[in-house]
């Protein structure tokens, strides 16, 4: 049989039916290349390939991350030639004083709330408006133009509407003699967080729905016409089909959100810069205080440290999700 | 193949070379020049100078480089001014990593401490140029302000400014036939006038740091300077009795509704300048630097027949003190390459025509025991408040406003603000600062 098989390939180096000269070189010429160079310059040549990009790692990632790490034992207040080592200090700081408590406890809060939330509307949003047509088209855009837009815009845009006094929302609500909804949305312990997390889910659900939007197209219509034909209303052929079918848009979603909601920084400065009273405070927030206002250059570098800790479990789990769904 | 290992191993050896680059600093250098050094500074001199800081605006830093070019006109100037955030962020960075601007301005205090590795001490410089009897020439706050561990290290920087003041727009007022409060319970009085007429009470930042430290600063000084100035120096406690008290009146001032609603999560520039430019409040917590509105915004305050009080704090043994310094501090960066040029540009803006230059544009005091005064025409109110301010710095400044400790200055931003959330007690307040001198 094998006998057989190797009879029926072309000879090597033979020119087959099509015309075309065969890839696969004979094996002899083969074993006479392998060993025509030493096994350490072969070895040898390949390393040199990566090291651009091992350097490129080492030099842009590798070295400053370690630094961080290092600089995270120390007592250093950025600037000094001096640093003093503390050991764990920095991390104790970290998990017993309340500004970081808190800040970790609203990182929870804020993932908690805005990841499901813009995956619900984004769902909705791409489920609704699904299909061809100009007034999709241009609905679907505009949902999307936030993600486009800077953070830092979008916080000097929303702090104006927000103004308590004077301010677009309050005005409305005052003319429309709801007095009593109108507060100070981001000078409350209560609602600031509440108000950053809404302009967040205001941000990012164009783009919970591109995503959505790409998974839906994937889906063949069969499948939603073949439950349509057993009966399914819209709303179960949504649930029972759609939903589970979209589970890796799900999946990256959850985890992109969760690491965005790790990197979150600019949004929280501009609106509230993590107050009042470290109500909105959120660990690169925290971190940017404690290194350039109160110069603890080693507790901004063990918050950095924790937050690369929590980024890297996320990677984990992201990867065993991936591997679980991958088939076999 | 050996082709291919050379051009693998040179593209691996470029890579290496430029990160290794990427990552060195040079170590700083010693800069203290000898006298003979500086026989240049005495005429004209050439070389290319960088700028960076918050202050003063483009348009103001146009007029002064202009100014200083017609003196050396062999000298060109490079500038970068952002918010003050954002600025003081940036030259971290650039210091940090071995780079930043030939001369840059710092706030006095904590950054001034804080940076002063990477400056070159200026009185050398300054002996040479202006006089060994230089340091005498300014204000004295000024001349403490530029010190660390008694060493002058920059000169002087407009705007002198003052805090703990109130902005009161004395058109609103005379409009519901209100008076110009001079104690605390007629401010609140009409505060209450105010309100049933839509118009906003003091228009408070309360996110911003710096507003919240003046103000309690101001709120000690009144109640006891001793023990104010002892907790500032860090000789004394911030949970002294006096100390206390101010964090209950600071309570106070929010608990009885003197400042407009949502005031912690308000930001004086732009939030509560608004506020008070459109006479939709009808006083304005802000500093005496805030003269610059008859500069860059006098269309609008020429619509508002403004005065400057001190702040009517509740409960004071001695009402009426303000807290003030300078503007900043002007450097040189220890790493300058044309120390000389870069000099010319610090004087010239605190000492020569540039400091004339920025007094038409801030209004403010100066920095100087030659009093200067703006050479452009002011309008009635501009002088009246200007005179008004004068007043206050020569008889009611009773210290500083720059805490020197930015930990415990951080700290104390911090406590009032938790203070006000409701989420401590003016003894608890008082603790997190003191705990805060102990953590520094």
């Amino acid at each position: 049989m094998t006998a057989s098989v190797r009879a029926d390939r072309p000879a090597p180096g033979a020119v087959s039916d099509a015309g075309r000269r065969t890839a696969t070189p004979p094996p002899a010429v083969r074993r006479r290349r392998r060993s025509s160079a030493p096994a350490w310059r072969r070895s040898s040549s390949g390393y040199l390939f990566i090291l651009p990009a091992l350097a490129l790692f080492a030099g842009l990632i590798a070295y400053p991350v370690g630094k961080n790490i290092y600089v995270s034992f120390y007592d250093w207040h950025g600037l000094s030639q001096t640093k003093t080592w503390i050991g764990l200090d920095n991390y104790h700081w970290v998990f017993t004083n309340r500004s970081s408590l808190l800040a970790l406890r609203n990182l929870v809060i804020f993932a908690a709330v805005t990841i499901p939330v813009q995956m619900v509307l984004g769902l909705l949003f791409a489920s609704g408006l699904r299909g061809r047509g100009p007034v999709r088209k241009t609905v679907r855009t505009l949902y999307f133009v936030p993600v486009v837009l800077t953070p830092i815009a979008v916080g000097y845009l929303f702090a104006d509407m927000l103004e308590p006094n004077h301010g677009v929302l309050n005005s409305s609500l005052r003319d429309l003699h709801a007095n009593f909804l109108a507060h100070a949305w981001l000078g409350s312990t209560q609602l600031a967080l509440a108000s950053v997390c809404a302009v967040q889910i205001w941000m990012w659900t164009g783009f919970s729905m591109a995503i959505y939007q790409a998974g839906l197209e994937a889906i063949p219509d069969e499948i939603s016409e073949a439950a349509a034909t057993d009966g399914a209303s819209s709303r179960q052929t949504l649930w029972h089909v759609t939903v589970p079918m979209l589970r890796s848009s799900h999946y990256s979603l959850a985890i992109l959100g969760l690491i965005g909601s790790l990197k979150t920084f600019d949004i929280v400065y501009v609106l509230t810069n993590g107050g009042p009273d470290h109500s909105s405070e959120l660990p690169t927030t925290l971190l940017f205080a404690q290194g350039f206002n109160s110069f603890k250059q080693g507790r901004a570098a063990a918050i950095g440290t924790i937050i690369l800790v929590i980024a890297l479990l996320v990677t984990a789990l992201q990867l065993q999700l991936y591997r679980r769904g991958r088939p076999a | 193949m050996r082709r291919r290992l050379a051009v693998a191993a040179t593209a691996a050896l470029s890579v290496v070379a430029v990160t290794v680059t990427a990552c060195s600093s040079s170590s700083p250098t010693s800069s203290s020049p000898k006298p003979s050094d500086l026989s240049g500074l005495s005429g004209p001199v050439t070389g290319n100078v960088s700028y960076e800081s918050w202050t003063p605006t483009a348009d103001e830093m146009k007029t002064v480089v202009a100014g200083l070019q017609k003196e050396n006109p062999g000298i060109k100037v490079s500038q970068q001014l952002l918010p003050y955030a954002n600025y003081l962020t940036s030259l971290k960075s650039e210091l940090a990593s071995g780079s930043g601007p030939d001369v840059f301005v710092l706030p006095p205090g904590a950054y001034l401490n804080q940076f002063k590795n990477f400056i070159a001490p200026i009185d050398a410089y300054a002996s040479a140029s202006i006089g060994k009897d230089w340091l005498s020439q300014y204000r004295p706050q000024a001349q403490d302000a530029i010190k660390v561990d008694g060493m002058p290290l920059g000169l002087p920087s407009s705007p002198f400014g003052i805090a703990g003041i109130l902005w009161v727009n004395k058109t609103i007022l005379d409009k519901y036939s209100l008076p110009v409060p001079t104690t605390y319970d007629q401010l609140k009085e009409d505060v209450r006038a105010l309100e049933s007429h839509g118009i906003a009470p003091i228009a408070f930042g309360g996110k911003d740091s710096f507003q919240l430290v003046d103000y309690y600063l101001t709120m000690a000084n009144d109640l006891d300077k001793d023990a104010t100035t002892a907790a500032y120096n860090g000789t004394g406690k911030w949970t002294a009795g006096p100390l206390v008290q101010a964090f209950a009146d600071f309570k106070q001032m929010f608990s009885d509704g003197l400042v407009q609603s949502g005031a912690l999560g308000a930001m004086t520039y732009n939030d509560t300048y608004d506020l008070w430019l459109k006479q939709q409040a009808a006083f304005f917590a802000n500093g005496s630097w805030n003269m610059d509105m008859y500069v860059n915004s006098a269309a609008k305050i020429g619509k508002i027949d403004a005065q400057v009080i001190p702040f009517p704090t509740p409960n004071a043994a001695s009402a009426g003190n303000v807290v003030g310094d300078i503007g900043g501090v002007i450097v040189m960066n220890k790493k300058a390459k044309n120390k000389d040029a870069a000099y010319k540009l610090v004087e010239y803006m605190s000492h020569g025509g540039g400091a004339q230059l920025l007094t038409n544009a801030f209004l403010d005091p100066g920095t100087l025991t030659k009093a200067l005064t703006p050479t452009t025409k002011l309008t009635a109110n501009a002088t009246t408040v200007r005179a008004q301010i004068n007043d206050l710095v020569s008889g009611h400044l009773a210290g500083g406003r720059n805490i020197p400790n930015a930990t415990v200055q951080d700290a104390l931003g911090q406590a009032i603000q938790r203070l006000l959330a409701g989420n401590t007690d003016p003894e608890g307040a008082a603790k997190q600062v003191q705990a805060a001198v102990s953590d520094s």
